[in-house]
């Protein structure tokens, strides 16, 4: 491993915010995963992004893209904390830095309750405590220091038990930790320690509902916002059928909001509530919850699914790019294009090209949190 | 006989990263039936096999081990299926307890009762791979958590029933387990002169349960090396038999030491560990009698490794495991090359393993 290499590369991740990079979510294990990685390099995509959820683990896939790729970054998007030992997603993180020559992203997420200690049966109280002691911990061991941590939730070794104070025999990798944070609590917390952001349910028009609080976090540590690497998810569908399209994709979202969580807590509802759509979510919400998914999917403003997505004709999907950028988005991660590889080459071909005209465009002052309005989102906002 | 191979875990430091990878392709070429990866304090074991599974067409691959107070079972599950997924089938799980400097020390969980843990564990990671809806009410793992907000879940993707889970035990009692529930046995200190200490509780674990010996991949630790410089070889192994009895594990836990105790060499095993312990590591290593290298490694002229590999499949051993010989890549595949050779044709017929002599 390169000495420095990876530093240089976050710094041009953090300081470049003249730029939109694109990343791709990888496609599970399905067949053809490896394939489209590879395609993506060639197009120039900066990084690939694993998820987790009941399925796979996020750290085996990007294992296997890194024997089949050279250049493209390598995230996890994210590896759900509480699923393994602090010190186990240290390893994980350095078995797959070591083998992809520095190309690698910690993101980190807590999951949600029903998932944690359901299907882990793992302890979920204090998310966000939980993720800033599992960072430290983390950064204890990637730091080659002996690993003796007092926190509130770990204390390490175990007190009163046979377990040693060790240090990793690993070599010392830089491992850059993304924090995926939709509330303002674990938003403060991703700008005081994170180098990254894994930002969803996002609308340029009120990036400031996340930006300010990473700001300030960030600020509480130093740092600015152009200090951390803003991503955010969205899909992208090239369509002259913009009522269409949004549409579906609003009423995609009626299980975000009906299914997901519990009563007490769906994160993904408070984020849009935040954003202006809370009488929307919570009656959408209800409507599932009464059995009427059809209806509950009808009540997803429109709004919603365009503002969220980029979608549309290309002069437009052109334009939604320009926002992202110029409301200081770095990395925009995009799920598939189309259905079949080949579709999902050429629609990602055809999203480059975009990227690098807008990349290539003279650049307005504007910073990080402006609010660069978004005509498609705002014209339709109901409430 | 097959022969497996264990790239360990301080291997796949970036350093040695693409010999490693060359060796293992070569193995794979060289029809080795499988390579282990390690865990150890800093190193696991998945990285390397999601990149070995791109670049191998048919060597299996095997976690030796997976630590279980590392992940939960959920997590290790997710990790097996994705493995078998991108290696179109080749994934074996191993897993293991590690010890309680690691798991106390590493990973903050505690290490009492690692028997039954390791039995609740592996009943959940197959619960969980199977796809069945995971409710489980153990004395250390329940399953969803009481008093959350936890849903009974099942997998999200397809599962594998199929999917081969190897346990590493080597206590008399998690040895009987593993006849019971396991696919393969991961296997170390194994001398095949008192194999039955090890083995006849495999076996009567999986007979408990209407099984036999044979439906349990027995693999076992033994590096082969070859010299006709006999007391060379076994002055070169002496040190690593005594870290195995003086350093691995804690002076009250060290189960490499109590195997090597059952088979007759207690008191030697004790004064090792004594000595290690005591910081007087030169005295520790003096204090491994040859007898118990050559018995504990493959070691000797062709004709004395090829005796031992015959002795290990008359035991019952099905797989022998060897490391990485060598400086260099290079090296190192010639050794395999060697070995592989041996192994195979020691073991082929009797007319051809009574042949073996070079």
């Amino acid at each position: 491993m390169s000495e420095g290499a990876p530093s240089a590369r976050l710094d041009t991740r953090r300081k470049n915010d003249a730029t939109l990079s694109i990343g791709v979510m990888s496609l599970g294990v399905d067949d053809g995963f490896l394939d489209y990685a590879r395609e993506a390099e060639a197009l120039g995509v900066a990084s690939v992004w694993t998820a987790e959820f009941r399925g796979f683990d996020a750290f085996s896939p990007l294992a296997a893209i890194a024997a089949v790729t050279d250049r493209i970054e390598l995230g996890t998007g994210i590896a759900q904390i509480g699923a393994r030992s602090p010190a186990m997603l240290a390893m994980n993180a350095m078995g797959v830095q070591a083998i992809s020559d520095g190309r690698f992203l910690l993101g980190l997420g807590t999951s949600g309750p029903q998932v944690m200690q359901g299907w882990h049966g793992a302890e979920f109280s204090r998310p966000i405590q939980r993720t800033r002691e599992t960072i430290e911990i983390i950064r204890l061991i990637t730091s080659g220091e002996r690993l003796a941590y007092d926190g509130e939730i770990f204390q390490l070794p175990l007190p009163d038990s046979a377990g040693v104070s060790i240090r990793s025999i690993a070599s010392v990798p830089e491992i850059p930790i993304y924090i995926a944070s939709l509330g303002p609590a674990n938003l403060s917390l991703t700008g005081e320690v994170a180098d990254g952001w894994i930002g969803n349910s996002f609308f340029t028009d009120t990036s400031a509902v996340y930006f300010d609080h990473i700001a300030a976090g960030a600020q509480q540590a130093g740092r600015s916002l152009t200090d951390i690497d803003l991503t955010v998810a969205a899909s992208v569908e090239f369509t002259d059928d913009v009522e269409e399209a949004g549409r579906r994709h609003a009423d995609g979202y009626a299980f975000t909001f009906g299914a997901m969580g519990s009563g007490s807590t769906n994160f993904y509802n408070n984020a849009f509530a935040r954003q202006g759509y809370g009488d929307d979510v919570a009656e959408v919400q209800r409507l599932w919850r009464e059995g009427d998914r059809a209806a509950a999917a009808a009540r997803v403003p429109i709004e919603i699914g365009l503002g969220t997505n980029l979608i549309g004709p290309v002069d437009t999907i052109r334009d939604r790019l320009r926002s992202s950028r110029d409301c200081g988005v770095n990395t925009l991660r995009v799920n598939p294009i189309g259905i079949t590889l080949d579709a999902r080459v050429a629609g990602l071909g055809q999203l480059m090209e975009l990227v690098d005209q807008i990349n290539s465009e003279p650049v307005d002052d504007a910073t990080p949190g402006d609010t660069a309005r978004n005509d498609i989102s705002k014209a339709g906002r109901s409430s | 006989m097959k022969v497996s191979i264990s790239v360990g875990s301080a291997y796949y430091d970036g350093n040695n990263w693409d010999g490693l990878v060359e060796y293992v392709c070569a193995a794979d070429q060289l029809g080795v039936d499988s390579v282990w990866s390690a865990e150890a304090w800093g190193m696991e074991a998945v990285a390397s096999l999601g990149y070995l599974a791109g670049r191998t067409e048919n060597i299996g691959l095997g976690t030796g081990i997976m630590q279980i107070s590392a992940r939960t079972p959920a997590a290790t599950a997710m990790s097996a299926l994705a493995l078998d997924r991108i290696s179109n089938g080749r994934f074996r799980l191993g897993l293991g307890v590690s010890g309680p400097q690691v798991v106390e020390g590493l990973h903050g969980e505690a290490f009492a009762k690692p028997l039954a843990r390791l039995r609740e564990y592996t009943e959940i990671v197959r619960m969980a791979i199977n796809g069945e809806r995971v409710i489980y009410d153990g004395e250390h793992y329940v399953l969803p958590r009481r008093g959350g907000e936890g849903k009974a879940l099942k997998l999200a993707i397809p599962p594998n029933p199929d999917l081969p889970i190897y346990l590493a035990t080597l206590g008399p009692k998690s040895l009987r387990m593993t006849g019971e529930i396991a696919d393969g046995w991961v296997g170390t200190s194994l001398i095949a002169d008192h194999a039955d200490i090890l083995l006849d509780p495999i076996k009567q674990g999986a007979e408990s349960v209407g099984r036999s010996l044979d439906d349990l991949d027995i693999q076992v630790s033994s590096q082969v090396d070859v010299s006709d410089d006999v007391d060379a070889l076994i002055d070169k192994y002496r040190p690593s038999m005594a870290f195995t009895l003086g350093a691995m594990g804690s002076a009250n836990t060290n189960f490499y030491n109590s195997a090597y105790s059952r088979a007759g060499f207690g008191d030697i095993a004790a004064e090792v560990q004594r000595l290690w312990v005591a910081r007087d590591k030169p005295a520790a290593v003096a204090a491994v009698p040859d007898e118990l290298v050559l018995a504990a490694y493959s070691i000797g002229t062709t004709d004395m490794v090829a005796e031992r590999i015959r002795a290990l499949a008359a035991a019952g051993v099905d797989s022998v495991r060897l490391g990485p010989l060598g400086k260099t890549a290079a090296e190192q595949i010639a050794h395999l090359e060697m070995a592989t050779d041996l192994v195979h044709t020691a073991t082929a017929t009797p007319s051809s393993s009574r042949s073996v002599s070079r």
